[in-house]
């Protein structure tokens, strides 16, 4: 430490400048590398990133076949659904409060159809205050499915090859 | 690999945009309408601060980790004022070094609120670090006269900037690369998996879907500007053109996914539409140094 200082203090000015500039370069080079690698190790963490680091793995996958979760209400408050309806009609009757977008709520539900099926209670906890805190009357009876899907059916046409129910919930 | 790695150096190098001066010039009018931005930015953002009222599952990443004391609407109403505060004295006073190091605290503080629910806020990621970098600007904005190595370390930091901007596209591009779905129907695919999520109807939705043969080229070009963004940065004659494709990719997507990121936008536009690295050439010296088809191209007819 004190080679480095007294080696600054012999500099003249203009290689004192030099040296800051060869620091600075150090500097953004070493920000730019390191944001580079950070992003390759975040890769592995669900949704490839970890704050503030970003894979920026966005819309890489093109799948032909799907598996998701979706979250089908049969019951909001005192009203029963004969024809149970999904997240994402709910969403658009305006009966999910507190989450920014559909697509927010609807990753919601596939982290909870995840922790269910991987049979992680804490999460499986955590998730469903989430999702439950979300509907705007209580309490609210829902079942959560794993459908699969081929993509470009079901975006045409909706049709689903398969289901599966994970359980029935009723919120508090 | 050496080789590559060799050919990563600005060319021509920044001496020489140095010596010019009009990169410098540019450099700096371009910080202080980055800083103009970030006002009408803040203002698209806060305008929403509804969304925050009742907004579910509030978890506090480590920026926003001092905010467990307090009452949620406190927390939210503290650090959208703060925001607004730090911005707007960031575009009064972006020349000092204090200003625009405050203007990145309250970018960080809002960008940490707004990712402290579950999932990162990743449209404002570029916006975060190009200020993180400015910081790092000399303050020579007053000085009558600056010198070479101010100079020079000033168009660095912006370089910095640029390439940062330029490395995320590249990253995004790798890793669609080696996730090997580009196929002629990938890009029906992606539309097809996507719209269910979020619900909406773009523009231009359908047309993939229904003609996806017709699209996969301009799929793989984009893959193509995504991956090879890096190299503009070292190859400046290439900038405007790959500002324009970027911003083409950010037209397409919202066109076709109604996926919006208008804060790249901002920034695509303001760094290289009228890059200060930006020189006049012959067309042909210009398309030689395109990535695998310039220097393939050159191998053929030079």
């Amino acid at each position: 430490m004190v080679d480095w200082f007294s080696y600054q203090k012999s500099l003249t000015a203009g290689e004192k400048e030099v040296l800051e500039y060869k620091i600075l370069r150090f500097l953004i080079t070493s920000f730019l590398v390191t944001y580079f690698l950070a992003g390759l190790y975040v890769f592995r963490f669900e949704g490839g990133e970890k704050y503030p680091f970003f894979s920026w793995n966005l819309f890489t996958e093109a799948p032909r076949e799907k598996t998701e979760f979706i979250l089908r209400i049969q019951r909001y408050g005192d009203v029963v659904f004969e024809e149970p309806i999904d997240h994402k009609e709910a969403f658009k009757r305006g009966l999910i409060r507190g989450f920014e977008t559909p697509l927010v709520f609807h990753l919601r539900v596939q982290d909870l159809g995840r922790s269910i099926k991987a049979g992680n209670r804490d999460r499986m906890s955590f998730y469903r205050m989430l999702v439950e805190d979300g509907f705007k009357e209580q309490p609210v009876e829902y079942e959560i499915l794993s459908i699969y899907y081929h993509t470009l059916e079901y975006f045409r046409s909706g049709r689903i090859q398969n289901q599966d129910s994970l359980g029935v919930f009723t919120s508090k | 690999m050496k080789k590559i790695i060799g050919k990563l150096t600005l060319s021509p190098s920044l001496d020489y945009f140095v010596k010019t001066g009009v990169a410098f010039g540019k450099a700096k009018s371009i910080v202080q309408f980055y800083y103009y931005i970030q006002i009408f930015i803040a203002y698209l953002h806060v305008r929403n601060v509804v969304m925050f009222y009742d907004r579910s599952g509030f978890s506090p990443i480590w920026p926003t980790s001092w905010t467990q004391n307090f009452s949620y609407m406190s927390v939210v109403t503290f650090i959208h004022l703060f925001y607004i505060i730090a911005v707007v004295l960031g575009a009064i006073f972006y020349k000092y070094k204090g200003a625009r190091g405050l203007a990145f605290l309250g970018i960080l503080q809002f960008h940490a609120l707004q990712s402290s629910f579950g999932q990162p806020y990743h449209q404002m990621y570029p916006v975060l670090f190009t200020s993180f970098l400015f910081i790092f600007l000399p303050d020579v904005f007053k000085a009558v006269k600056v010198s070479n190595i101010d100079t020079k370390k000033f168009l660095l930091v912006f370089w910095g900037a640029q390439a940062y901007l330029l490395l995320i596209y590249s990253m995004s591009g790798v890793l669609k690369l080696l996730s090997g779905d580009f196929g002629p129907e990938a890009f029906a695919l992606q539309v097809a998996n996507w719209l269910p999520m979020i619900q909406e109807k773009p523009l231009l939705g359908n047309l993939p879907i229904n003609y996806p043969y017709f699209f996969w080229p301009f799929y793989l070009g984009i893959i193509y500007f995504q991956t090879f963004a890096i190299w503009a940065a070292f190859r400046p004659q290439l900038q405007k053109i790959w500002g324009l494709a970027l911003l083409s990719f950010h037209f397409g997507t919202l066109l076709f996914m109604a996926i919006v990121f208008p804060e790249n936008v901002l920034l695509l536009a303001l760094f290289f539409l009228n890059s200060p690295f930006q020189q006049s050439g012959r067309a042909r010296d210009m398309l030689y140094s395109f990535p695998l088809f310039g220097w393939l191209g050159k191998r053929i007819f030079a």
